[in-house]
């Protein structure tokens, strides 16, 4: 009996990791596009409209990916791999997408390191959260439509997900994010002064 | 014989002067102040203050019933800049007199210099009694300051030091906070210095971590502008404050929620200049104190889709710059037009207490325009910035004169030129356009000037 929500056959590449991927990039793409070019309207309440709306909507789609994308991929028979991959593909791109922007102000070395800040460090952890979040959700899912996949929280999700918080404590939330801060800072003088 | 050896003595003795009075008038300003019982001098310093967040600046909702009332007992420089908009830079530049190229604090990573020489050391050294209060923050350890009775800070989040119960430290000792609010604290702090039984004259730094972020405001400012909508610069939006890299000034949320948040702030700072102002009221020493109250950068808030300070526009180089001083201010209330910067502090200082200007200091004392509206102002002066990871701001080195502004980066980005009599707000680069070509000649020499000798 087909599952409800889940495809009984492994899918292309594309559709378990690519598709899934694409839908938060996207948005990503689409909202930061419209936000960077929203001031160059002259009607001041729609340009307001559009870059308070563009930006929910890029903050979103970068910070809370996983929640849509873990679950398509699920579906689509991705194995764990390339879940987490799937996930991953826009935080990482839009890091590197800012590595690159900040080559102007800094040294190689240093824009490497840059990639690296605290804001990338929680975001990766708010995925990792995320994913373990939805891996157990998907699981109780698949179960209750009738498919034996184990237990539905085991020790890898549960992992994730209290690594995931930790690490948004500790890089985002701690000191409302300013001791991690500074700690990257000292790593910085370590590195490269 | 001996008459004609005694005229010619007396003659070689009239020369001298002449020479001296022309060519050193600091030094006979100098010797006629000291002449005259030493002034004592209170220097507050906030952090991030905007020059334009002030009652008496016109700002459109904010009120500073205090520092209104320091402008309007003394001067208020309109046209105040720092060399180097960024903290720990200006701050020692306040201190020493010099550029941050001369004093090596470059940026808020590289350490201060003990071999650097302060103010306070060249005050105490003519007897005064001194007190450090407040924020310190340059990179590296505290340091042992010469010339310091009193030294009252705190190394709480990397110098920072943190709005509620921010741990002290008193003369080198570990001290809990008594007044959980730090503004209070620190003036708590001062008052006591102030109040202290004396011979001497004084010095007091005061130096306030508001209103730095996170904008902490105490709980009864906590609602006020709440129902307002505030006027923002017409580029920016809501969340110009998490993006492009705006995000390291600590800005995550909206504008208009900091931007609140920082009003609330300089109006519990104000508050607290109060306090100092009727201390040396009750004290009956308020005409013989010279008061001086300045930012130790400026701020953007979203003009240029910029939050933070840094760069080399307007909004971030100008600084709220105040004096009061009865005993030479003969015109209290004035506004002053003549360019002034953060390193002119010291000179004017130790002028003001009948000391020479060692040459080593950069600035010029600002004691001339004190006593007349008339005095020459300079007509350019050197910006500077270096790298400070991991904000995303270039090197920049700028003249910046009456009419003009040229700026130059340490990256791929272009060179600027803005005309900030038509184009106040910076919008339009004019370098390379036709109009360039009469002014980029004459700025780009000024700024290889300033760089090589420190004259435009």
């Amino acid at each position: 009996m087909a599952h409800p929500w889940r495809f009984a056959s492994k899918q292309s590449f594309f559709k378990r990791v690519i598709s899934p991927a694409g839908v938060p990039l996207l948005t990503l793409i689409v909202s930061w596009v419209v936000y960077e070019n929203a001031w160059r309207i002259d009607i001041v309440w729609l340009r307001q409209m559009l870059s308070f709306l563009s930006g929910i909507v890029m903050f979103v789609s970068l910070g809370f990916g996983p929640f849509i994308v873990y679950p398509m991929a699920f579906s689509r028979n991705a194995g764990p791999a390339e879940r987490v991959t799937a996930c991953l593909i826009t935080p990482i791109l839009w890091d590197l997408k800012e590595v690159i922007r900040v080559t102007e102000f800094f040294t190689t070395g240093e824009s490497i390191y840059y990639g690296f800040n605290p804001l990338f460090l929680g975001l990766m952890a708010a995925s990792l959260f995320q994913m373990g979040l939805m891996e157990a959700l998907c699981r109780w899912r698949t179960r209750w439509g009738g498919s034996d996949m184990g237990k539905v929280v085991w020790p890898a999700p549960a992992v994730a997900m209290f690594l995931g918080l930790a690490g948004v404590f500790v890089f985002l939330v701690w000191g409302m994010g300013v001791h991690w801060f500074y700690i990257y800072q000292e790593g910085y003088k370590v590195l490269f002064t | 014989m001996a008459g004609v050896f005694s005229m010619f003595r007396h003659l070689g003795v009239l020369i001298a002067t002449l020479l001296l009075c022309a060519t050193s008038p600091c030094t006979i300003r100098s010797a006629q102040a000291a002449e005259v019982q030493k002034p004592n001098i209170v220097f507050i310093l906030s952090d991030d203050h905007r020059w334009d967040f002030l009652g008496c600046a016109g700002h459109p909702f904010v009120k500073t019933p205090n520092l209104d009332r320091l402008a309007g007992e003394g001067i208020r420089f309109k046209n105040a800049f720092v060399t180097t908009s960024l903290c720990s830079p200006s701050r020692a530049s306040f201190l020493t007199g010099q550029y941050a190229h001369a004093h090596g604090v470059r940026n808020n990573l590289t350490p201060w210099k003990d071999s650097n020489v302060t103010f306070l050391e060249r005050l105490k050294q003519a007897g005064y009694d001194t007190a450090f209060i407040g924020k310190w923050h340059m990179p590296g350890n505290l340091p042992s300051l010469r010339g310091l009775d009193t030294f009252v800070t705190f190394t709480a989040q990397g110098g920072q030091g943190q709005y509620w119960k921010c741990p002290l430290i008193v003369d080198g000792k570990e001290t809990p906070s008594r007044k959980p609010y730090i503004t209070e604290e620190l003036t708590e702090y001062a008052v006591a210095f102030l109040k202290k039984p004396r011979k001497n004259p004084f010095c007091l730094y005061l130096s306030h971590k508001a209103v730095h972020h996170e904008w902490l405001p105490p709980p009864d400012l906590r609602n006020l502008y709440s129902g307002m909508d505030l006027p923002v610069p017409e580029e920016s939006d809501a969340w110009v404050t998490s993006t492009r890299g705006n995000i390291w000034a600590g800005t995550f949320g909206t504008l208009e929620h900091h931007l609140k948040n920082y009003a609330r702030c300089v109006v519990a700072l104000d508050r607290e200049i109060g306090r100092i102002l009727r201390t040396l009221d009750q004290m009956g020493i308020a005409q013989n104190t010279l008061v001086i109250y300045a930012g130790d950068n400026g701020y953007f808030w979203g003009e240029h889709r910029l939050v933070d300070k840094r760069w080399a526009y307007e909004e971030s180089i100008r600084i709220p710059f105040i004096v009061r001083y009865p005993r030479v201010v003969s015109d209290p209330g004035r506004v002053a037009e003549q360019m002034v910067l953060n390193i002119d502090l010291a000179p004017t200082l130790l002028e003001a207490a009948g000391l020479a200007v060692p040459s080593a200091m950069q600035g010029v004392s600002l004691l001339p325009i004190l006593e007349s509206s008339s005095a020459q102002g300079r007509r350019a002066w050197l910006y500077e910035y270096f790298k400070d990871f991991p904000y995303n701001v270039p090197p920049i080195l700028a003249v910046r004169t009456k009419t003009h502004i040229y700026i130059e980066y340490g990256s791929r980005r272009p060179p600027e030129l803005f005309d900030l009599i038509k184009d106040p707000r910076q919008v339009e680069n004019l370098a390379g356009s036709p109009e360039a070509d009469r002014y980029m000649p004459a700025l780009k020499g000024m700024l290889k000037n300033l760089i090589a000798t420190g004259r435009p």
